[in-house]
């Protein structure tokens, strides 16, 4: 509550009704373009083909597989860190949402602070995502819809499910690049209409400014953060 | 409606969303980093003590709790649904505030289905119109909008329950707002503990989540809304 204040909130998701309803909205939305579409006789640009939206699907279904797998293997930690650098490469374009993260200071980056940004935010990344792999094991993904978002985006709504029935269900959505002709990369996830790539944007845009716009502070401490939970993980298998 | 305009004259020098649709501009951020370490001392003391225990109690335990705090916000729900023109979920609002009363809102005795959608002042005010204001931390009260924020002290005062004059309705009265802390805090206790203890930033990430969930959480597909990520797109061209 100090945290979260008010109904409005991150937290707050005893107001299930309100995802539901714009999940129906969204779904509603989508098929009344359709039906415009083909009554109008309208082509499809190349991107906004279904076969686009279903590769998409197709994707994120994958990924899903893929964490699930590895969630299941009693593999080793650098077994699954390896696994986890190869889903960050096979399925994000890991300098666009890198880049992202630091807004316009990106630009304002040496090459040198650039490649120690990337080698840094990949790094926290991995060790975050493989010391959660233990709570992926109890999630599923359930599948809601996907639709085009302007020219350069599809939005796949999905539900996350805890099957210990320790967390509400949680509303998901995956924002994926659609470049024509290039193949398509997640570049976000929002849960319960709050954006990750954000959020992290404007954390490290803010300890950023709070050291004068030097980009070598958010690295510094990105690096310790990477060390801590590298000890976090080995001291919790040791 | 005079508050209303008060607040929207008060709100009326909010800053404009920067190019992700969060505002940087922040006047207040000397004031809200300090209140907000404030507020971290009290979880650390108090909170996140009382809600550990909370979470050591039997899950119908907890539930109960929760069901009365939800309880004891339907006369406000009910009052703003009216003022928002929403007769059905008002009249749902007293129903269930009515029927949960006989376990003193404890026991959830109406179906599922006919639950009221939780509404406050604030979501009555975004619904004339009245701009969003500040974000400003408050001591125990936490993050929010110049307009969220007097939107609780209306709420909070024209809560039905501090005019009824039994002495249960005044313990209830007093009872509730520690209950609803500490349940809120204990049901989303991995969430919360997530952004204090593994945040570079928790001040920030907190800002930005909050402003992000109020700004979505009317019309998320409102086409009319510039995509935050275009202006990314933008500028790699």
């Amino acid at each position: 509550m100090l945290l979260f204040s008010h109904k409005n909130n991150p937290c707050h998701l005893g107001d299930q009704s309100r995802p539901i309803l714009q999940r129906v909205i969204g779904q509603g939305g989508f098929l009344i373009w359709l039906y415009a579409v083909l009554l109008g006789g309208m082509s499809l640009p190349a991107y906004a083909n279904s076969d686009r939206l279903d590769e998409g699907v197709a994707m994120i279904n994958n990924l899903v597989s893929s964490i699930q797998d590895i969630a299941e293997q009693q593999s080793s930690t650098i077994e699954v860190h390896d696994q986890t650098n190869q889903i960050i490469d096979q399925y994000f374009d890991y300098e666009s949402v890198a880049s992202f993260t630091i807004g316009p200071y990106w630009r304002k980056a040496t090459p040198e602070q650039k490649q120690n940004y990337l080698k840094t935010f990949r790094e926290v990344l991995i060790v975050q995502v493989a010391n959660n792999f233990d709570y992926f094991r109890t999630l599923e993904y359930r599948h809601v819809s996907a639709a085009n978002k302007g020219e350069d985006w599809i939005i796949i709504d999905g539900i996350i499910h805890d099957t210990t029935n320790t967390y509400p269900d949680a509303q998901i959505a995956w924002r994926i690049r659609n470049i024509a002709g290039k193949p398509l990369t997640i570049f976000d996830l929002s849960v319960e209409n709050v954006s990750m790539l954000i959020t992290q944007k404007d954390e490290n845009m803010a300890i950023i400014r709070q050291n004068a716009g030097n980009i070598d502070a958010l690295i510094d401490l990105l690096s310790e953060r990477s060390n801590e939970l590298r000890m976090a993980r080995n001291n919790s298998e040791s | 409606m005079t508050f209303a305009i008060l607040l929207a004259s008060l709100s009326a020098c909010a800053s404009a969303p920067d190019e992700l649709g969060v505002a940087n501009s922040e006047p207040y951020e000397d004031f809200n980093r300090n209140m907000f370490a404030f507020n971290l001392k009290v979880d650390d003391i108090v909170v996140e003590p009382a809600a550990k225990g909370y979470l050591k109690l039997p899950q119908v335990s907890q539930d109960m709790l929760t069901n009365f705090s939800e309880w004891t916000s339907l006369p406000s729900t009910s009052l703003n649904s009216a003022l928002q023109g929403d007769a059905e979920n008002s009249a749902l609002g007293v129903l269930s505030f009515l029927v949960n009363g006989l376990t003193l809102g404890m026991a959830d005795l109406t179906d599922d289905t006919d639950d009221p959608v939780q509404t406050n002042f604030d979501d009555t005010l975004r619904s004339y119109d009245v701009p969003q204001g500040h974000y400003v931390v408050l001591p125990l009260l936490g993050p929010g909008s110049t307009r969220s924020h007097s939107a609780w002290l209306v709420d909070t005062v024209t809560n039905p329950l501090r005019f009824a004059s039994t002495p249960a309705a005044s313990t209830i009265n007093t009872l509730s707002t520690p209950v609803r802390v500490v349940s809120f805090r204990g049901n989303h206790f991995d969430l919360i503990n997530n952004v204090k203890y593994g945040s570079l930033d928790p001040y920030s990430r907190t800002r930005s989540m909050y402003l992000q969930y109020d700004a979505n959480s009317v019309d998320v597909d409102d086409q009319s809304k510039d995509d935050p990520f275009n202006a990314f797109i933008q500028s790699q061209e």
